[in-house]
Formats: C-alpha cells, structure tokens, sequence
C-alpha cells in the first residue's frame, strides 16, 4: 500500500516541473523511445488532458514538456510563423512552467515546436524538431477505420496509398498531394508527415537530429531518429514534384525558401518561415 | 510583415477580457449572456434569451429538457413571414480566416478566450472585468488588426470571393427556404432546407458527424468565420415607421472540402449559420454542408468513432482546430489543383 506522502513524492510537487507531473512525463517519455526504436511507427500513449484544446498541438506539447529542462530555449512556429497566436500561447505556456528561455530565432533554439513547417534554416544535431500531428495514420482514412489500418500496416500492405498515388497519377499527372504527402521511412514503414508543405518532404531525409510527432487527440506519438532514410511515396519513374512560387520573397527576396502568396496584395509572395524571412534582411552581426 | 493574427499581446488580453465580461455580465447563476443561453436558443431555433434562462432554471439545468421547453413554447406563438435581413444591418465582431494569412478587411479577433490556458482556478473571486469603465466597443475595436476600418457586413468582403475560380459554382440559393417548424420537409431536401434542419440541429450532434465527415477527407479548410450581431428591424404595425426589435447574435462559418467533380479535383464550399455565438455549431454545419453537396455519406460506427466522435472533447478538438491557420496546406491543396488544369490545357 502506498502512502499519500509516497504518493505525493511520486507526483512530484503541487505544480509540477513543466506542467506534467513526472509519472505522465515518464509514460511520454518511455513512448518517445519506443518510437525513436521504431523509426515511423506510431506508437500509442496514454494522452492526458491538456490545457489547450485536442487538435491544436496537445500531442506536440506533451512531447515538448516531456523533454525540455531548464537549459532549454524553445521556440514554437506555426505555418512557419513565430507570432501565430496559438504558436505565442504554447510558447509562453512551456517556458513558463518549464522555466526555460524562449526564442523567435531558429538558431539559437534548442527546442522547435512546430505546426505543419519545418523550420527553413536547417537544425543541428544538437537541436530537436517536435511537429504537431493531426492524423497519424495516412491509411486511415483510405481503409475506413483504424482497426484496418493498423493490420494493413503491420503487414506492410500499402496497397491503398498506392492506389491513391496512382489515382492522383492518372488525374492531375501525379506530383504533390496538397499537404502531408505519406513517406517512407527507411524503407519499410509507411508513415504520415503531418500536414507539412510538399516543399518540406524531402528535406526530412537523412537529418542530422531526431524529429518527434505528437499527436495527442489520437493518441500517438512517431519518431524519426537522426539520419533516417525518408521519401516521398512516390512511383520510380514520376518524380515527387514541389511546386514552386517562380517569385522572389517580397521581405527578402529568397528563391529557395517556401513562399505563400498575399491575398491582400496578390501578386507578391512571402516567406511562410518568418525568422528565416527576417534573418536575411536583419542586419549582420 | 506576412503574418496571420500576429501576436499582439494586448489583442489576446483584450479578446479575454471581452469574452470574460459576456461572461460574468450578470451576478445570476445563469445570466441572459451565457453561452448556455446561446445553445439553447439555437437548438429551439428561436432568438428568445430570456425564454431560455426561464427555460433553464425550469428544467433544473438539464439541457435537452430546457431546448422543449422553448421550442414547445415557440410553436404557439404567431406567426410573421421572413424578413431578409440587410447587410447593412449586421455588424461584425470577430471575423477569422483560417485559409488565408491576411484577408481583406483583416482578420479580428474579437470576443475570445480560445487562446487562454484551459486551467481551473479555485479562486472565488476571478479578475473583476471592469467594462463600465470601457466600452464594448472600444474594446472590440482593440481587438481587431490595423486597416480594419468598418464592420458592417456589407463593406467586409467574403473570403470566398478570392478562390472563385477554384471552387465549384455553390448553387448559391436566394429567398427564403422551407422553415422547418412550419414546413414538412422531405428527403431529399433543397440545400435551404437541409441548411434550415441543420442550425438548429443539436450542438453535440453536429460536432460528432462532422468531425466523423472530416476523418474521411483530404481537405478541410475554414475559409471564413464571423461572430456578428444582426440589428432587426421590422415596420411598425400603425406608424409603419422601422423599429428595432431585437439584435441577435449569430455565428457565420465557410468552409471548404475536397470534391471530384468529373473526376477532377476541386473545393466545395459550404456554408453554416447559427443563432448565438457558439462557433462550432456554425462550423460543423459548413462542414456538413460541404461534404452533404457532394452526395449522401455512407458512416462507419466502429471503436475509432467512440474514441474520436463520442468523445466530446475530442470532436469539439478537432472541430475547433479549423480555425488555426491552415494557409500553408491551403495554399498545398489549390496549388495541386492549379497543376492538374495546367496538364489539362
């Protein structure tokens, strides 16, 4: 029988360290390992209860929170963008519980939390890339439900993903699907991106630091351990293509980086990462 | 610089204080402001606030009893022909897109605690928000980007207006549609009559079948969404003189979703209203609305649902999170689209 002051000693304080108390973080964490064993796999946990709604990065925060000490420095983009509202709340969020710095600069971040980008200015090895997750599973939604999905993968049937490729082949002359184009990861697992740009699909191949998705609604997290071999679904004879904005960045006139057009001035086109955007204009140091 | 609702701290600060002072409006357990009151009203499919804090007290806070309690009331009542409302007459507070980073007219905030942390305080007496000593007004005003200027609905351009070409010609109906409390509809129903069952269908209902809908999609983006007061007007029985009557709060939604059209990929765009401010209502029923243009929808019940449907914060989670910003998957998605007419011509 265990005593409430063991208990408490086991919870930790009244206001735990990084929100979570330690017996959650430890569940996260053991989930992180198992996935980083298991490079794209989707690996279930028990998602807690978070104090911002299911579906807006509950499952990258746990993962965040999981891991971060007080050496950290975080920095949380959505859409490649710093000053996003809910990228500002999480950012404020974890520093403040995990009393550690936060950062708009891609460089100096020891954390980057991020919704649906990868950061333009590639990480170090010493940096970790969380990306928040809304579906895991690309063959859900073509199977029709998850029980399916999970035999299909565990016999490495991707027939459906397959099919859909060939479909999308057939009518729009293949390229990128929209947004979270299915990889696969060194070859053997199929697994989905999170809704990143086709832009940022190849650049998930062989990274020099680990990449960690939370997905807390469905309950999942997926890892991608340093240099780990990942492409695009793609047929060998039609290649993967990113479609590309063709204009300079307005802001600083990149024309490598992901750019989105304005709607308010059409015609002109922005870096959707804007600490990249602003790191070329920024006076050097 | 490129930014959707830059972080202003004052604007986050403001859109709580606003949402608070709806909130805490009245020292009653159930004041004519609360949401609860809002929920009910557009259940029952009738502006009557006070009916439903009656209604609520009456059926001891038990919800589904409170929404017959106003519908069974309301069924009695005279009856008045539609009146369409002007777009001069509705004036905007909050006003998102999530598939665009800028929008014409800017995108405001408005009243809005979505961004604060969801924690339970067990102080009894929360931040009193002063709003005598700030108008309401003013504070809505803080709330909203540079550049907006009006927010009358009519001088607020639609967000739908910018992706016209891309989206599928909605058969944009005019006039009035069957009103469900009077009509008897039968399947299948006009678009109006779907949309009519639609916004008073029950709240917990529409978030459910619509987050089942959007596991099944490729795409589903938030195009526009508005929290608006509507000034109603009607003519005076002897004067004929207008008068105003009532100002109601509704919630607009736009949404769009993945469609094939000939076996073509291109967005369908459905839309979703309801009365008082609960936007995943009007969410859900753009959603619906959308996917619903397309054909029937054949639902599968299975574990996966009772995980992510059932649950009600799951569903209203993923509901919700369709007004984050999605202009990157946005712009993903047209531009597939955009390469799939470039081979055809």
């Amino acid at each position: 029988m265990m005593s409430v002051t063991e208990l408490t000693k086991l919870h930790g304080s009244p206001e735990p360290y990084a929100y979570l108390d330690e017996v959650s973080k430890r569940e996260v964490r053991r989930a992180i390992l198992k996935a980083l064993a298991l490079p794209g796999h989707q690996i279930p946990f028990s998602s807690r209860e978070m104090p911002i709604a299911r579906g807006w990065g509950s499952g990258a925060l746990q993962v965040t929170l999981s891991v971060v000490g007080p050496d950290d420095i975080v920095k949380v983009i959505d859409q490649g963008d710093d000053a996003s509202l809910n990228a500002q709340a999480m950012r404020s969020l974890i520093a403040t519980t995990a009393e550690c710095e936060q950062t708009t600069r891609t460089v100096e971040a020891t954390i980057v939390q991020s919704r649906h980008r990868i950061p333009e200015i590639p990480l170090r090895s010493d940096q970790l890339l969380v990306l928040q997750v809304p579906q895991p599973d690309p063959l859900r939604r073509l199977a029709g439900n998850a029980a399916t999905a999970a035999a299909l993968h565990a016999e490495g049937d991707h027939t459906l993903a397959w099919l859909e490729r060939y479909e999308d082949e057939v009518r729009r002359g293949g390229g990128a699907t929209g947004a979270g184009h299915p990889v696969m990861v060194n070859g053997a697992v199929l697994m989905g991106p999170s809704p990143i740009p086709p832009y940022d699909i190849p650049r998930l191949d062989d990274l020099p630091h680990p990449v960690l998705f939370g997905a807390g609604r469905l309950a999942r997290v997926m890892a991608l351990p340093p240099h780990s071999h990942v492409r695009p679904l793609s047929f060998d004879d039609r290649p993967f293509l990113i479609p590309d904005a063709g204009v300079a960045c307005a802001g600083c006139n990149s024309m490598t980086s992901h750019r989105i057009e304005s709607t308010v001035r059409p015609g002109t086109w922005w870096c959707s990462d804007t600490d990249y955007c602003f790191s070329n204009t920024r006076p050097k140091s | 610089m490129y930014a959707t609702l830059a972080s202003s701290t004052a604007a986050v600060k403001n859109a709580r204080r606003l949402a608070l002072a709806s909130s805490t409006q009245s020292k009653a357990s159930v004041s004519e402001q609360s949401l609860l009151v809002h929920q009910i009203c557009a259940e029952a499919g009738i502006w009557a606030p006070d009916a439903a804090s009656r209604a609520l007290e009456q059926s001891g806070g038990e919800l589904g009893r409170a929404v017959a309690l106003v519908r069974v009331w309301a069924a009695t009542l005279p009856y008045a022909d539609a009146k369409t409302v002007s777009e001069d007459d509705i004036e905007i507070t909050r006003h998102l897109s999530a598939a665009y980073a800028e929008i014409p007219g800017g995108q405001w905030l408005g009243p809005s605690d979505e961004q604060a942390p969801r924690l339970l305080t067990w102080l009894d007496h929360i931040d009193p928000v002063d709003v005598e000593s700030e108008r309401r007004s003013d504070l809505i005003a803080k709330t909203n980007s540079p550049g907006a200027v009006t927010s009358r609905r009519s001088d607020v351009r639609r967000v739908r207006d910018l992706i016209v070409e891309e989206s599928t010609e909605p058969s944009t109906p005019k006039g009035d549609g069957p009103d469900p409390t009077r009509a008897a509809l039968t399947a299948p129903f006009s678009r109006l009559g779907r949309l009519a069952a639609l916004a008073r269908s029950e709240t917990g209902a529409l978030v459910s079948f619509s987050s089942v809908v959007m596991e099944s999609r490729r795409e589903a983006i938030l195009l526009e969404i508005n929290s608006s007061i509507v000034h109603f007007d009607v003519a005076h029985p002897r004067t004929g003189n207008q008068c105003r009557v009532s100002e109601v709060p509704i919630v607009e939604a736009e949404a769009v979703t993945d469609i094939l059209i000939d076996g073509r990929a291109s967005l369908v765009l459905g839309y979703g209203v309801s009365l008082g401010s609960l936007e995943r209502r009007a969410i859900a029923i753009a959603v619906l609305d959308a996917v619903l243009q397309d054909g029937p929808v054949t639902l599968t019940l299975d574990d996966g649902v009772i995980t992510s449907a059932f649950d009600g914060l799951s569903a209203t989670g993923i509901v919700e999170h369709l007004r984050l910003p999605h202009y990157v998957s946005f712009a993903a998605y047209l531009s597939s689209i955009e390469n799939e007419e470039d081979l055809e011509q």
